[in-house]
């Protein structure tokens, strides 16, 4: 009896984990019902990869501050504040525009980090003022920009070319997927996440961790906004106007929990951003009105992760 | 069946997948009796007790309480039927006032047209607490996050109290109380049995059961081994029908003479102090040594260790490290152990071990810096190995080294949490109540382990509040009072007793 209630309960949780991947399933062949195929043609996918990108390549880094159980929302303003300043820098000394973007990225991390753990604010509240500010800073610098419009460095738009995007994408993925984990920085940010105490009692350096995670995060901001604004070939004021909280849900989307802890899977990242991407071009494909296009992503995302949320891990769900 | 009996459960069962947490558990207890519940870690204690009060659900088997079947739900159901429980874990919200824990959930009696009259709540409140405690200790108006441990759990009884149970279960609460309390705590008790109030009293302090209960029920493995009246049994009788194996009563080896290095000091430390926790201490630590620390709970000790491992904050003196030359000043736990010091703190579940990760996790923690190859490449493999030795050697049970220590018992999780220093091989280990919350098989083998450091020649700090452990295993034993070390040293070949030694504590 008893017996045939265990295997029944583990049969249960086997099918639990296939059911968001149903309905991901399912909401592709609704796409594809709706689009008349239009989703599965090379050149759609080839769009979705290149849209998820992005997302990939911020969420390897949130994952870090996310991990050790905090949370960054300063990725969207880093993608308009660090390329601005990149042409401001490439104004003065040409050429300089990769190296600049990438570490005003750096630098925007850091300090983020910096105001995170040295005011001891809580994260949430931190980086959502810091992304307020950071934007704010773009719009006053906006009026300064050199010679009044945007120009970006025509010759470094092959980046953008596939044959030099998916090496750089993909050397980016085993870089941070190495760090995190196998080496202690990724060990210590779980470690922090699972019980920053204990952390502390058994010489993890938590302070430093923490801005290192923040740094990461906002270094990759910087890498992400570069694909960014050459794939665009501009920059815009609205550049990234919500992107960080998809980055957010794409991160939990590949199973890492709010609480970070020994959870947090860095792989996972790629599988949620290509989720969030599949979800954004179907509801277009869909025709469905921009006006509801929000409420429908919402309602998507909400199912599959009520359906893959692993709660015999978690105690608390806060 | 005996007239008197008015709770009792038959046949109960428990299984935790595999694991077969109780075995059929049959169990009844009179009116107005104190009985002790005792048993090693994972031997069923607290399974019975929270199934009792409605904490976890029973899979088999039923409870009747005044002849009526009794199946709790959750633990209101518990209240309801008055069965009180105060449990291992904190069950207070330490963000709220003693006022509102104790009225948690009864707010309804103090509310007149939809507001609550927080006055009366604190007034009630106060009164209460002065009718147990006899003293004005306690503000009722107070956050819980502003008392000690002890000082919560006291108001956990409080609470319990309040609720005017027919049975309280006290789940090896109390087993960290001072003199002062525990001495409080079992007058209370008194004055309930008179009520006619049936007390389950689960500890592993041994001699205290047998001291103040009237019958002790023993488990084993899930099952109860017996129940024998509490005066005509000896401490021996007990242990040894708790381990199912003779067990020396004394595991602590009184044959062996102190002989570490006195020549080499591995740690001095001078006029060291720290606000509020203590001042001007000065000792040295010799090679091989075991020092014990001991004194009353609060009398600053926990802080000292605290404070030389880097967690504390040092306004005056020096720790110094004379082999290595270094002076640690401003430093943090990282300084600490690339130094070679390690550190078990005191209250394991918080800051001892990671509940939420895995035994792997855990154990290799503080090693990491060790076990990392070039490119700071951690290989998973290492970790494996590290782990399975370390459970191999210190005999952890634990399915995997993948299982979440949440799911360990007492015990496993203490020796997880000491298990990290050693793989480490740290050359100093400053101890914090080592046994604290572990039962006889467990301490026992924690003494084993000690013994194997200073053959080792590791230098340990013991800190504890238990005279026999210190008596036992230190090599010196220095007494703390009110932050302050006092002159006398006792030495292990002068055997110092019991009673010399309580003389400088109080």
């Amino acid at each position: 009896m008893l017996m045939r209630k265990e295997r029944k309960r583990l049969m249960l949780r086997k099918f639990k984990r296939f059911v968001p991947i149903l309905v991901f399933i399912l909401f592709n062949i609704v796409v594809f019902i709706i689009s008349k195929g239009e989703n599965f043609n090379l050149v759609n996918i080839k769009h979705i990869l290149n849209q998820s990108v992005a997302l990939i390549i911020s969420g390897m880094g949130v994952i870090f501050v996310m991990s050790q159980g905090s949370i960054d929302l300063t990725q969207g303003s880093i993608l308009v504040l660090a390329p601005l300043i990149g042409i401001f820098v490439e104004n003065i000394i040409p050429g300089s525009f990769i190296p600049a973007v990438i570490l005003m990225g750096l630098i925007i991390g850091l300090s983020t980090g910096f105001v995170f753990s040295i005011l001891r604010v809580p994260s949430f509240v931190a980086t959502l003022c810091l992304s307020f500010i950071l934007r704010n800073l773009a719009y006053f610098l906006w009026d300064f920009i050199p010679g009044g419009y945007i120009f970006i460095p025509i010759n470094l738009f092959v980046i953008d070319k596939t044959q030099y995007k998916i090496p750089i994408v993909l050397f980016i993925i085993l870089v941070m997927f190495y760090i995190f984990e196998f080496t202690k920085i990724g060990k210590y940010c779980k470690a922090i996440g699972a019980d920053e105490k204990v952390a502390m009692y058994s010489g993890v350096p938590v302070k430093k961790m923490k801005i290192l995670a923040y740094t990461i995060s906002g270094t990759l901001g910087g890498i992400c906004a570069l694909f960014g604004v050459f794939r665009a070939g501009t920059l815009a004021l609205v550049t990234g106007h919500f992107f960080e909280w998809d980055v957010l849900v794409a991160v939990l989307l590949g199973g890492t929990p709010l609480t970070g802890g020994t959870n947090s899977k860095l792989l996972g990242v790629i599988l949620g951003s290509i989720t969030i991407s599949v979800i954004n071009n179907g509801l277009v494909l869909c025709n469905v009105p921009t006006l509801y296009q929000q409420l429908a992503k919402g309602l998507v995302l909400i199912i599959i992760i009520s359906l893959s949320f692993e709660r015999e891990k978690v105690i608390f769900v806060k | 069946m005996d007239e008197s009996v008015f709770f009792q459960t038959l046949n109960i069962s428990k299984n935790y997948g595999p694991v077969r947490a109780l075995i059929d558990v049959s169990f009844s207890l009179r009116k107005g009796e104190v009985r002790g519940l005792v048993g090693e870690n994972g031997s069923g204690k607290s399974t019975l007790a929270s199934i009792i009060s409605g904490i976890i659900l029973k899979d088999h088997g039923t409870m009747m309480k005044d002849g009526k079947e009794y199946n709790p739900k959750h633990i209101q159901n518990a209240y309801e039927n008055k069965i009180g429980i105060v449990t291992q874990e904190s069950g207070l919200i330490e963000d709220l006032s003693i006022t509102a824990n104790l009225f948690l959930g009864r707010e309804k009696e103090f509310a007149s047209a939809g507001f609550l009259n927080i006055r009366k709540m604190n007034e009630d409140a106060n009164k209460i607490i002065f009718k147990i405690l006899k003293t004005k200790k306690m503000l009722a108006e107070d956050k819980v996050k502003n008392y000690s441990f002890e000082e919560r759990k006291i108001i956990e009884i409080i609470k319990a109290l309040y609720l005017n149970p027919e049975i309280l279960i006290l789940d090896e609460t109390t087993d960290a109380f001072s003199r002062d309390n525990k001495k409080m705590l079992w007058e209370i008790i008194e004055k309930i049995k008179k009520k006619g109030v049936s007390v389950l009293y689960i500890s592993h302090t041994i001699s205290e059961v047998l001291d103040n209960t009237d019958r002790i029920t023993i488990m084993r493995d899930g099952k109860i081994i017996d129940t024998i009246d509490s005066h005509s049994h000896t401490e021996d009788d007990l242990k040894k029908m708790m381990v199912g194996r003779e067990l020396k009563s004394n595991y602590y080896r009184e044959d062996y003479q102190g002989s570490f290095n006195k020549e080499k000091i591995v740690l001095k430390i001078e006029n060291l102090s720290s606000k509020n926790a203590f001042s001007n201490v000065s000792f040295s630590l010799h090679e091989g040594e075991i020092l014990g620390i001991g004194g009353l709970s609060g009398c600053g000790m926990s802080k000292l260790g605290k404070a030389i491992f880097g967690l504390l904050k040092i306004d005056a003196g020096t720790i110094y490290l004379p082999i290595k030359n270094k002076l640690l000043k401003n430093h943090t736990p990282v300084d600490s152990i690339t130094q070679g010091i390690g550190y078990l703190p005191k209250d394991r579940d918080s800051e001892g071990i990671m509940l939420l990760a895995s035994v792997k996790d855990n154990i290799n923690l503080v090693s990491l810096d060790r076990i990392q190859r070039g490119f700071a490449f951690i290989n998973s493999k290492d970790e494996i190995s590290v782990a399975k030795n370390a459970i191999k050697e210190l005999q952890i049970k634990t399915p995997n080294i993948d299982q979440f220590c949440i799911g360990l018992s007492g015990g496993n999780r203490q020796k997880v949490s000491l298990v990290k220093w050693l793989v480490r091989e740290s050359e100093i280990l400053i101890l914090d109540c080592p046994t604290r919350g572990v039962d006889v098989g467990v301490k026992a083998y924690i003494y084993i382990i000690l013994e194997k450091l200073r053959l080792q020649k590791k230098s340990i700090i013991l800190i504890s509040e238990e005279l026999p452990e210190l008596i036992g295993m230190g090599d010196r034993i220095l007494i703390m009072k009110d932050g302050i070390i006092g002159s006398k040293v006792f030495k292990r070949e002068e055997k110092p007793r019991e009673e010399e030694i309580i003389n400088y504590m109080i």
